[in-house]
């Protein structure tokens, strides 16, 4: 042990006399001076955010409603005197009478509502800053806080600050519901004692806290992790080959040592030099943070384990090319050949997989043997049954102008109710037109058609209803449409076929975003929308917040709507629905709804929480199914029968519902874990897609295989699937060990959050959904393989190696 | 009594395979045997590429035998056991730039399992008996050539080995250090260590050495001890044991031819003395030549014996030839 311990004595020794801890010394030195005049003060908190305002259209409410008060008086009316007349015009925009739609039902009303909350939020904080906003007659018999009232007791004299705190905590007293307390004081950055100029620098101590875990591991990993990583393997490249020079090694190699343990203690000498380099930059950092900011964030000193095994990854490398080459130079080149492989592989396995991951499919429909998928970004394909290939589809003709290079990037546009009409031999739906790609709040939507004549090119019809939900199939000949509030309309499949655009379609071109529709060109349709549609709405409709999850029975013609916890079923009588108070199924609590399959006598319901339940129409039944899946409710089915069902969940795995043994089973598909999509298919099979798009067919009977009916994977997947994936996951990630810090960061600190402050502001130089779910141990077991792997690979060498 | 065999080669090879794709071999060594029993100084010569180099890395374990076997003090050649007993002092000895001279002898001390207290108490003797004493704090980065090998003899010795292995040990030293370096491996031999020398310088080998080995091409062409090497040579090559002798003599020259009668082809000078080289069977001859010389009235002022000088029996064992550059590598 004595002689290995002298080699890494003599590792920090050479690294001493060469005066590297010199050169280190004076690096982190002039940065941690860079540091120092870095402060803060607090100051009483008076910044209102966007996230302050936790009910922006009941605060726009009750200003418009104080606007239309007859009485002068109260604090609402003062606070709207106080208003902008531009946010003023806004508000009453927004409110006026003859809009016929509810707020937030419409896409351009919710734009219009959002622009509204802007310069609401502008006017409140111009006026928090106003010094000569209390009015002491006005907030005479305002109740405020302790805190309150002493700024009110001194209000004369308060300084800007104060009087910003006290407007605040007006406005928090006056809008108790609608505006987020406060915490009494808050943070502003200083160097050389004085302010940092950026208002958007004045945080809550939350916010500095979120600071503390998330950006600066952040910074410390990319910055100066890096940096100090890279001059840390300059300056001890020789380390290795200098042991290896004719009349050194020799030396060495003839004394009683193992040869193992001589290079291993030379690696460990190097790691040594670095962790005191580490030890020296991050307390002085953490100190810093504590004495200067108040950060006593004892997981920054987890930065100094860390630094020095990014410096080991690296290190195994850089020694053993010095080992086997016996070059610094190679050594260094090396170290950054590898550097430039691992950020080559992260930079591409992120790349691809949000390729892959949007290019995968999220939606199978399968029917009368025809297969289409929907990616993320609704972005539809159909089999082509005899090539197996996935072709594009439903796609508008007018597409054609746009370049395909940008065609594959655009997001699809979303459809409601893919069905297949056998009679007429085609999709049908309810599409988003083309002018509003991208517009996630769009409620606006054509009838489609699609044939395979017309290599499945999306036909655009009448308007479908205003605000439409969902989309049916009746194989009498009709669409049923439900919208949002409940209504339910009927087309019938002639006037589809009758239908003649006067001219050309209406959308020319792409049209801005959030344009009103009304002001774009478009050609008038012989008849007004809804002339199409007779409407078939029960009497009574339900309320909006019933109406979460919408299922149809074909075979019966019967609509379920789940909303609220409870169940209503709306039965067909021939000319309309409806629905009486027996036909209402209450579940035993108030769950949100995520998927729902109606088929015969069964009502399934996938909730939140995770859970499922069954309604057994008939005998009124409710039963909540014991499930072992902990991941959320992405879609189910139902077999034609009604009899059994099956449940995707987020994880991607497949579960089979029996409703007669009350059992939920894991299904044994093939890809459980990837599947992304399951269809009812017929009475036999279902059908089930994975992410490499491959479908399948099992029997709803026992869950066996029973065919396939697609393809092959693209090649960009197959690359994904077998090389950039697995490379990416064996391959060390040292860019990535904030991660590990940040993880630590919130460990530590999450016990003593501040439940009353508003949730601070996350943006954090985090990735994607991707980048979340990857452990935030795996750099530390990768990196720990690879050094075990390098390290053995080069004692390997040198103990066969003939000197 | 059986003498303890510190070192012991039997048949020892060592081939190496040369080229990425086209193996080819070469054989450093082949079928090396020989004893070096405790307490001697033995020689081991070549020319380049010779072998001797391979054979004290394979003792050392720097490099692994093909074949035979190789023991010191019975432990295999190369295991820790056997290093344990070896001090070894390599040819162009280099010492990392950043020690001195004590953080040398600290370094290599713990290497060879020493505690620091030992090292603190061997290390001034050691200064002291290679002449580095004054100079041992120094860096070694500022030292000479004969200093760095003297402090490689230093730290050879620090551990107190049974074998000392010298490659070279002369090698850049100044005459007065070469006669030091003797008395010093002179005293280690009365002390009982084991001498292993490796060297190019013949005159040193044959001062110092009480036996020699000559490789030539990874083959032993020569082992024993100095003073029989010529006439193991003769024997070798069926030539009868003659000497040259040569006398320096004062008298009249007309009688000389007298005096030389017999002999074959004698080499004559003649000036203010006459010298005369010539060769003769034995000491008979050789006295009754003295006898005939007086009785015709000359003086002896001088007379010499040669015998065969260990470079003469080197350079008459390797033909001359040199194998530089199929071997430098090797060495």
């Amino acid at each position: 042990m004595k002689a290995y311990l002298a080699v890494i004595k003599d590792a920090f020794r050479a690294a001493i006399a060469a005066k590297l801890l010199y050169v280190m010394l004076v690096l982190i030195t002039i940065f941690l001076a860079v540091l120092v005049p870095l402060s803060f003060r607090s100051i009483p908190s008076s910044r209102l955010r966007q996230l302050d305002i936790k009910r922006p259209f009941d605060l726009a409410t009750r200003l418009h409603e104080a606007s239309e008060s007859s009485l002068n008086g109260g604090y609402d009316a003062y606070i709207w005197s106080q208003l902008g007349e531009r946010t003023q015009e806004r508000v009453s925009e927004y409110f006026k009478p003859d809009s016929d739609a509810k707020p937030g039902e419409d896409f351009n009303r919710i734009n219009q509502g959002d622009r509204m909350n802007f310069f609401i939020l502008g006017d409140l904080q111009r006026l928090i800053k106003e010094p000569n906003f209390y009015d002491a007659e006005v907030f005479a018999d305002l109740e405020l806080e302790e805190e309150g009232k002493t700024l009110v007791a001194n209000v004369k004299n308060l300084q800007d600050e104060e009087a910003a705190r006290l407007n605040r905590l007006l406005l928090e007293a006056v809008f108790p519901l609608e505006l987020a307390k406060s915490p009494a004081t808050g943070v502003r950055f200083t160097y050389l004692g004085m302010d940092l100029p950026f208002d958007n620098l004045v945080v809550t101590q939350n916010e500095l806290r979120s600071f503390s875990n998330l950006t600066i591991p952040w910074i410390l990993d990319k910055l100066v992790l890096s940096i100090g990583v890279l001059v840390a393997i300059l300056f001890t490249a020789n380390m290795v080959p200098e042991m290896l020079e004719p009349g050194s090694l020799n030396l060495l190699l003839s004394k009683p040592i193992r040869r193992w343990g001589l290079f291993i203690s030379k690696y460990l000498g190097a790691c040594v030099f670095s962790f005191l380099n580490a030890c020296l930059l991050f307390i002085g950092i953490w100190l810093i943070l504590g004495l200067r900011l108040e950060i006593w964030n004892i997981a920054f000193l987890m930065c100094i384990p860390i630094y020095v095994f990014v410096f080991a990854i690296y290190y195994s490398v850089s020694a053993s090319v010095g080992l086997i080459f016996r070059s610094p130079i190679l050594s260094v080149i090396s170290a950054l050949l590898f550097w430039a492989f691992c950020f080559g592989i992260g930079v591409s396995y992120d790349l691809m997989s949000s390729v892959v991951e949007s290019g995968s499919p999220e939606k199978l429909v399968v029917d009368h043997g025809e297969y289409v998928k929907f990616d993320g970004e609704n972005r539809a394909a159909v089999l082509d049954r005899e090539s197996r290939e996935w072709g594009t589809a439903f796609q508008s003709p007018n597409m054609d102008e746009v370049p395909a290079f940008v065609r594959g990037l655009l997001p699809g546009s979303s459809i409601l109710g893919l069905v297949y009409d056998t009679a007429g031999e085609r999709f049908l739906g309810a599409q988003v037109p083309l002018r509003e790609l991208g517009n996630p709040f769009s409620t606006s939507r054509y009838v489609i058609t699609a044939t395979a004549k017309n290599d499945w090119l999306a036909e655009q019809k009448m308007k479908a209803p205003p605000l439409t939900r969902a989309v049916f199939y009746d194989e009498e000949g009709s669409l049923i449409f439900v919208t949002y509030s409940g209504k339910v309309y009927r087309l019938m499949l002639e006037e589809i076929d009758q239908f003649r655009p006067r001219t050309t379609p209406p959308e020319r071109r792409l049209a801005p975003r959030n344009q009103p529709e009304s002001s774009l060109k478009t050609d008038e349709e012989p008849r007004g929308t809804m002339d199409y549609y007779t409407d078939i709405s029960p009497d009574s409709l339900l309320a909006p917040e019933e109406i979460e999850l919408i299922g149809w029975d074909a075979a019966t013609k019967r609509l379920v709507f789940y909303g609220n916890g409870r169940l209503t079923l709306l039965k067909w009588d021939g000319n309309r629905y409806e629905w009486t108070s027996r036909d209402r199924y209450g579940l035993p609590r108030e769950i949100a709804g995520r998927s729902i399959a109606f088929r015969g006598d069964h009502v399934f319901i996938g909730v939140d929480e995770p859970s499922i339940f069954t309604v057994a129409l008939e005998s009124g039944v409710v039963t909540e199914l014991p499930w072992a899946s902990d991941a959320d409710v992405v879609s189910m089915v139902s077999a034609s029968d009604g009899s059994k069902a099956i449940v995707l969940d987020d994880a991607g795995i497949v579960w089979q519902i029996d409703p007669t043994a009350d059992v939920v089973k894991r299904v044994p598909v093939r890809s459980q874990g990837n599947v992304r999509g399951i269809s009812a298919g017929d009475a036999e099979t279902f059908w089930v897609i994975d992410k490499n798009s491959l479908v399948h067919a099992y029997r709803w009977s026992d869950g066996a295989y029973e065919k396939s009916a697609a393809g092959s994977m693209s090649l960009v997947q197959a690359l994904y699937n077998y090389g950039v994936q697995p490379l990416y996951w064996v391959s060390p990630k040292p860019g990535e060990f904030y991660r590990v810090v940040t993880h630590l960061a919130e460990l530590t600190t999450s016990r003593d959050t501040d439940e009353d402050e508003p949730e601070a502001n996350s943006d954090s130089p985090r990735g994607s959904r991707n980048e979340q779910d990857r452990s935030p141990w795996l750099p530390v077991w990768n990196g720990l393989a690879f050094i075990s792997v390098m390290l053995m690979l080069a004692v390997i060498y040198f103990e066969r190696q003939d000197f | 009594m059986i003498a303890n065999m510190a070192i012991r080669a039997e048949v020892l090879e060592k081939t190496y395979l040369e080229g990425l794709t086209r193996r080819k071999k070469f054989h450093a060594l082949r079928g090396i045997s020989l004893e070096v029993p405790e307490g001697e100084i033995f020689g081991l010569l070549g020319p380049n590429g010779a072998g001797k180099t391979t054979f004290i890395k394979i003792l050392l374990g720097i490099i692994r035998k093909s074949g035979g076997q190789a023991t010191v003090y019975d432990h295999p050649a190369g295991s820790r056991e056997a290093r344990r007993q070896i001090g070894y002092l390599p040819e162009q000895m280099r010492i990392p730039k950043h020690l001195t001279g004590v953080t040398a002898l600290e370094y290599y001390g713990a290497l060879n399992g020493l505690d620091s207290r030992e090292i603190r108490e061997r290390s001034p003797g050691l200064f002291e008996m290679v002449g580095l004493a004054g100079r041992e704090r120094d860096l070694a980065r500022k030292y000479s050539k004969g200093m760095v090998q003297r402090l490689g003899l230093a730290q050879a010795l620090l551990h107190r080995p049974r074998v000392l292995v010298l490659d070279e040990p002369t090698d850049g030293l100044d005459p007065q250090a070469r006669a030091g370096m003797r008395k010093v491996l002179e005293r280690l031999r009365d002390e009982g260590v084991t001498i292993f020398l490796n060297s190019h310088i013949l005159q040193e080998v044959e001062l110092i050495c009480d036996r020699v080995a000559i490789l030539h091409k990874g083959e032993m062409r020569y082992c024993g001890s100095v003073g029989d090497i010529g006439a193991r040579l003769r024997a070798e090559n069926g030539e009868q044991e003659t000497f040259e002798v040569e006398l320096k003599l004062q008298g009249k020259t007309d009688q000389l031819s007298r005096v030389l009668e017999g002999f074959s082809e004698p080499q004559v000078v003649q000036g203010a003395e006459i010298q005369v080289g010539l060769r003769v069977q034995d000491q008979v001859e050789l006295d009754r030549l003295v006898d005939r010389a007086r009785t015709h009235g000359f003086s002896l002022i001088h007379l010499q014996r040669n015998r065969v000088s260990l470079e003469d029996a080197f350079l008459s064992i390797v033909g001359g030839e040199t194998t530089e550059s199929e071997g430098a590598k090797l060495s």
